[in-house]
């Protein structure tokens, strides 16, 4: 069986962002934020490393899209057990976005499943995943929370949280791509005989051509950060005074 | 045929309406008011869609209901195929999809399909010159963003909207189309629906909610917001999903998009950073209380009471203060 994963490098969640104004984007200091591979995607790739535990002569390849920078997180990945690892050029902020650039690269791979996150913690999209299976023609299911492979019959089980109440259980043919809800599984720390391994692999920078048939961008007219809730307070003072002020509103209210 | 800018797709579970539908048919209203064109309802089904009538007085717009008995139960290979092919023949310069496990399942591939962009996670729509720009969260929502489609088509997954949104309605009287599509479904083998255990009953009914972020990180915070919770007869923990991922409460108290939905008096988010997905389970919560030591933390800014505190420093003062 052969997997893809597809992870992405995002800046860790108290990292906080500049806005350039000018070029309308956001921009993290790299050496005050650390990086680190999506929370998401970093459960996808230990669903991976599980079924490459248990069903023999599985392959696991990682991917992301970027520059030598994220070297770091596909490395990462290989020392948790990936195979191989690749990075896809692509310049921070400039289109073709990352799923046309996968979708480029798995043409003529044949992966029997590619696995992703269902969102990226930066950017929130949830959009990734589907596309890279619409434009390669994979069946898909998203925001799976627990999966299993039927080798025999060739198909995945996937189950989906529909919402609070409701559990969808979906069986795919293979090939087909999974995205992973987060708290699927316990991601593994990578042993040491791993971490060696991982050093010596290489991790080649694969140029792919502009895809054939660009879509209508899609332009960013602001950035800016969030108003406040009209009528808001904010306590001040010591952690004594703040108490006390919350306690007033409370028992004003008759609350406590 | 008659052109409509706007369609938005209903979702439902055997014929009945969403709230997170409903919700997306009131921006959709909102963008024909902006837009000024016209709007219309698609319903994708396995039979007569029994919600028709009441769909047609409450929201006033035409609907067109697309039958096939391979629809009885959502799949993203089912909804891609029907709708790709009807906006083929039907086209659609804004096609609304409500911003749910379902919607963001298939609205990428749609626009795949459909060779436009793709605008998840709407959470404002605004005029902005002749055109309409949507607005979305970054990094975790600490920065919102505002775009527009260069074409003027898209496929937008929208959220519900935290405000109220004004009731426009269609002046000709709305129209009901029924008509049978096909469908092959060839690579879902199998769709099945089971019900999850629904464990929190408390959270539901509980008047206060004391929730739990990643924030929190500690179990002995943790059990400071329980002796939090003490003070408040009836109350109840919650937790983020971030909080569920590391074992701080139960997936089944989880608060947000994929958890519950709940409308306390009283929302305590304790180390929550303010995510649009955690956010979206409190839109009927009345006074929200921040306690978070970031400054930035997006909940300051959604919040009504808004903290700047570490949870072990703030908790155990505040539960000697209300004691004493």
């Amino acid at each position: 069986m052969k997997i893809l994963v597809c992870i992405k490098e995002v800046p860790h969640s108290e990292s906080k962002p500049e806005i350039d104004f000018d070029t309308n984007s956001l921009i993290y200091d790299r050496d005050k934020s650390s990086f680190i591979i999506n929370s998401s995607d970093e459960y996808a790739l230990e669903e991976g490393l599980k079924l490459k535990d248990t069903i023999p002569g599985t392959e696991l390849d990682v991917i992301t899209a970027g520059t030598q920078l994220q070297i770091p997180v596909i490395r990462r990945a290989l020392e948790m057990g990936a195979d191989k690892g690749f990075i896809l050029k692509k310049e921070p902020h400039n289109d073709p976005p990352a799923s046309a650039l996968i979708a480029a690269f798995v043409k003529d791979k044949n992966y029997d499943l590619i696995l992703t996150g269902v969102m990226s913690d930066d950017n929130m999209e949830f959009i990734t995943g589907p596309s890279i299976a619409a434009l390669i023609n994979y069946p898909w299911a998203s925001s799976v929370t627990a999966m299993s492979v039927d080798v025999q019959n060739n198909s995945v089980k996937a189950e989906r949280e529909i919402d609070s109440a409701t559990l969808e259980i979906v069986t795919l043919k293979l090939p087909a791509l999974i995205t992973v809800q987060s708290g699927i599984n316990r991601p593994r720390y990578p042993s040491l005989s791993n971490k060696l391994s991982a050093k010596i692999k290489p991790v080649p920078l694969i140029e792919i051509g502009p895809p054939p048939d660009a879509i209508c961008p899609v332009e960013i007219i602001s950035l800016h950060f969030p108003e406040s809730k009209k009528g808001a307070v904010e306590l001040n003072g010591n952690t004594g005074e703040k108490s006390q002020a919350l306690l007033a509103i409370l028992r004003s209210r008759g609350e406590i | 045929m008659r052109e409509y800018m706007i369609t938005v797709i209903i979702e439902h579970r055997k014929g009945i309406i969403t709230q997170h539908s409903i919700d997306a048919v009131n921006s959709a209203l909102y963008l024909a008011s902006i837009k000024r064109c016209s709007l219309r309802g698609v319903v994708l089904s396995d039979e007569h869609f029994i919600d028709e009538e009441k769909f047609i007085k409450e929201f006033n717009i035409d609907l067109e209901v697309l039958l096939n008995s391979k629809l009885a139960d959502y799949s993203a290979e089912g909804y891609i195929e029907v709708l790709s092919g009807f906006f083929r023949n039907s086209p659609s310069h804004f096609i609304i999809i409500p911003h749910t496990p379902q919607g963001y399942d298939y609205a990428p591939g749609l626009a795949i399909h459909l060779e436009i962009p793709c605008i998840t996670a709407v959470t404002g729509i605004r005029k902005h010159n002749d055109n309409a720009a949507f607005q979305r969260l970054y990094a975790g929502g600490r920065i919102v963003s505002e775009v527009v489609p260069e074409c003027g088509k898209a496929v937008i997954t929208v959220n519900p909207s935290p405000g109220k949104v004004p009731q426009i309605r269609n002046e000709s009287a709305p129209s009901i189309s029924v008509k049978k599509v096909n469908a092959s479904l060839e690579r879902t083998v199998e769709v099945l629906l089971k019900e999850s255990v629904p464990r929190a009953g408390d959270l539901l009914r509980a008047p206060v909610v004391i929730a739990a972020g990643k924030g929190v990180a500690t179990e002995e915070n943790m059990s400071l917001l329980r002796d939090l919770a003490r003070l408040f007869p009836g109350s109840s923990i919650a937790g983020s999903r971030g909080a569920c991922d590391i074992g701080l409460t139960d997936y089944a108290l989880q608060v947000g998009m994929t958890g519950k939905s709940i409308s306390p008096r009283i929302y305590f988010a304790c180390g929550i950073s303010g995510s649009p997905q955690h956010m979206a389970g409190l839109r009927g919560a009345g006074t929200i209380v921040a306690i978070n030591r970031d400054p930035d933390a997006p909940i300051h800014r959604m919040a009504d009471i808004s903290i700047v505190e570490r949870i072990e420093d703030f908790i155990p003062e505040f539960i000697r203060a209300a004691k004493q």
